[in-house]
């Protein structure tokens, strides 16, 4: 591991919100890491803990417990002031175009607000830079002055993205950046998230539930269910040898996008748990077809080098 | 054409707003056969969910047809008048819309709004009613039917309401049922239940479907052919097959390449996109719709409408360079788009 440039890395996270006097465990011991330069793809079912892993990273959330690496400093347990200096390392894109813009701002305030909060640029200079990240985000310097409502949806996208690239951060957290899009938008913000990262050495935690999407971009991909990772693998490794039950029945579930592959049985039955009442054990045993004993005894560990997996059949 | 149970004929629907007229759907014609499932593909805007809001005629002020016949059975909808339609919707034909939280009551118990259709229809008995609702929950695949009756819709999971709502439309075994992006919001996993749920239902009970989506890969999972739309007007019809393997249509071929192919090594292949963005439908282009953003876009695609080229018995494409006049064939030339 010492010979990989690792820019982020996240060492048992714990994040649980408390609802009356139980408490909703939506991410519980999770830990990763990300080379510099490449795509981390987080998946799994809505409720998984997917976002709220983002966003304990990016300190929306202050953890419970665990370890957030930015270039080796923990910021895990860092107040609000001494976090400034990491927040322009790292920055997020959020899923919905449409909340996550502030409508009375017009498109040059929106990206220059960090710009004032970092104190990056000189007064004079910031409309310069301004209409340079819009081009970069392929909008032009004539949008500067315009409403977010006079945009379309993968518009907004690209303003959210300029914004984000604003204080030229190593790391950004993609949040679902093109789920709330058209697909044939999805492929240009996609294309554009892709150029962006080999132009500026970009490094990114990239969630969604399109699970082909994520494929396309992701190097690696963790696989999410109730709040733990029970599968870290390549992407293309987990695409060609899934090996945690769950992994696989969510592939299984993937649209085949071509009438002539018949798709095979479908092997996730039934809901996710409530994550309040989490099962016993292993998390996926109440949905997996291999349960054992064991399963409902001892929680698996993620295990393996390369191909890590959390299911007790592979250990 | 006894089989088909729903006929379009050059549907036109618009919204009076006070910007101007925005023409949502724009000579739309096309039918759906007995037992068979008809995909809507489209993106947001082009005027697929007009299209089936137009056929329910549950339109919302100030949309209204203007022109156009909907053949449900022969007859034509568009004349029936609001108590005939009220018969028929819920009875025939009924649908099932893509937000399962919103769309149902939430201050009803799900056994009372299973019920409503049927008391609605037929003169059964309340009990007896709950008996066929339970009925109906099992069918749809919720254990514990008669118990399940008496819950609340928020007691409910995202795929179990839409279930919910699956029985509901169920309720009076309708003919023609229209799903309006009915997995939208769900996750994959509960999306491929409710797409295998469906064709299930649709096998057992023999009915029709119209799904409305924007997924590919829903459609090529259920459907039997494909209605392509864009910026409210038709660009191509075909069944599964010849959508995924020998589209005729810029717009459906950059549909496809625009998502990422599942099988076989997807890295290091860079997505196609299609440029621009959708048109803006109070000024919507003269010509083509899908014009502006086509790389074949020609001096007549921006000015004419195109035309509508039959490529087989059931497969039709609207495109200029399908016209025996285009410069370089498209058809004869093969698809230019490998995928």
């Amino acid at each position: 591991m010492s010979d990989k440039d690792i820019v982020l890395q996240v060492k048992n996270l714990v994040k649980y919100f408390p609802v009356k006097r139980q408490s909703i465990k939506a991410v519980d011991d999770v830990s990763f890491s990300v080379e510099r330069g490449t795509t981390l793809g987080l998946v799994g079912e809505s409720g998984c803990g997917k976002s709220t892993t983002a966003r304990s990273i990016i300190r929306l959330y202050k953890p419970d417990s665990g370890d957030i690496l930015i270039d080796g400093e923990d910021i895990s347990g860092l107040s609000r002031k001494q976090l400034l200096p990491y927040r322009k390392k790292m920055q997020m894109i959020f899923q919905d175009p449409y909340s996550s813009l502030n409508e009375r701002m017009t498109v040059s305030d929106i990206i220059s607000e960090s710009l004032l909060v970092h104190n990056i640029c000189a007064p004079k200079d910031r409309k310069d830079h301004v209409i340079s990240l819009l081009n970069k985000v392929g909008l032009s310097a004539g949008h500067a002055n315009r409403y977010p409502h006079e945009f379309s949806g993968g518009q907004r996208q690209r303003i959210g993205i300029a914004r984000a690239l604003a204080v030229q951060p190593e790391i950004i957290l993609c949040d679902e950046p093109i789920s709330a899009l058209d697909v044939s938008i999805q492929a240009q913000v996609i294309n554009m998230l892709e150029d962006l990262q080999s132009e500026l050495g970009l490094t990114y935690l990239f969630i969604a539930h399109d699970l082909s999407m994520v494929r396309h971009i992701s190097k690696q991909m963790g696989v999410m269910y109730l709040g733990k990772i029970i599968e870290l693998v390549d992407s293309e490794e987990l695409y060609k040898n899934p090996l945690h039950p769950y992994s696989k029945g969510l592939l299984a579930a993937n649209p085949t996008q071509d009438p002539r592959i018949t798709k095979g049985d479908i092997l996730l039955k039934g809901d996710v748990p409530s994550p309040l009442d989490v099962p016993s054990g292993c998390r996926f045993r109440t949905r997996c077809n291999y349960a054992k004993p064991i399963c409902s005894e001892i929680e698996p560990e993620l295990k393996g080098t390369d191909h890590q997996v959390a299911c007790h059949l592979y250990q | 054409m006894e089989d088909n149970i729903l006929e379009i004929k050059n549907l036109s629907t618009s919204f009076f707003t006070h910007l101007g007229e925005v023409k949502a759907v724009r000579d739309v014609s096309f039918s759906v056969e007995k037992g068979k499932v008809l995909g809507i593909v489209g993106e947001s805007g082009s005027g697929k969910s007009v299209t089936a809001l137009s056929c329910m005629r549950i339109l919302q002020e100030p949309g209204r047809i203007v022109g156009g016949e909907i053949l449900f059975k022969g007859e034509d909808l568009g004349k029936k008048s609001n108590k005939e339609m009220r018969a028929i919707r819920g009875n025939d034909i009924s649908m099932i819309f893509q937000n399962p939280m919103s769309s149902m009551n939430a201050v009803l118990r799900v056994g009372d709004q299973l019920t409503e259709p049927l008391m609605e229809h037929t003169s059964i008995s309340k009990k007896d009613a709950m008996k066929r609702a339970a009925e109906l929950l099992s069918l749809v695949q919720i254990p514990d039917a008669e118990k399940r009756l008496r819950a609340y819709p928020h007691e409910f999971s995202g795929g179990m309401r839409q279930r919910a709502m699956i029985a509901m439309a169920l309720a009076c075994d309708p003919e023609l049922l229209i799903a309006d992006e009915p997995t939208t919001a769900l996750d994959v996993t509960t999306q491929s239940q409710i797409i295998k749920l469906l064709s299930d239902i649709r096998e057992k009970l023999g009915m029709s479907i119209i799904l409305i989506t924007h997924d590919l890969g829903v459609v090529a999972e259920i459907c039997d052919s494909v209605v392509v739309m864009y910026g409210s007007m038709i660009m191509e019809e075909a069944p599964v097959d010849d959508i995924f393997h020998n589209a005729c249509h810029p717009y459906t071929l950059g549909l496809l390449n625009s998502i990422p192919v599942v099988t076989g090594d997807s890295k290091n292949t860079r997505l196609e996109p299609i440029p621009g963005t959708p048109p803006n439908l109070l000024q919507p282009p003269p010509g083509c719709p899908f014009a502006p953003r086509c790389a074949y876009a020609m001096k007549v695609c921006t000015e004419k409408a195109p035309q509508n080229t039959q490529i087989s018995d059931n497969h039709r494409s609207m495109c200029w360079l399908l016209h025996e006049d285009a410069p370089d064939n498209f058809l004869k030339r093969g698809n230019p788009i490998v995928r």
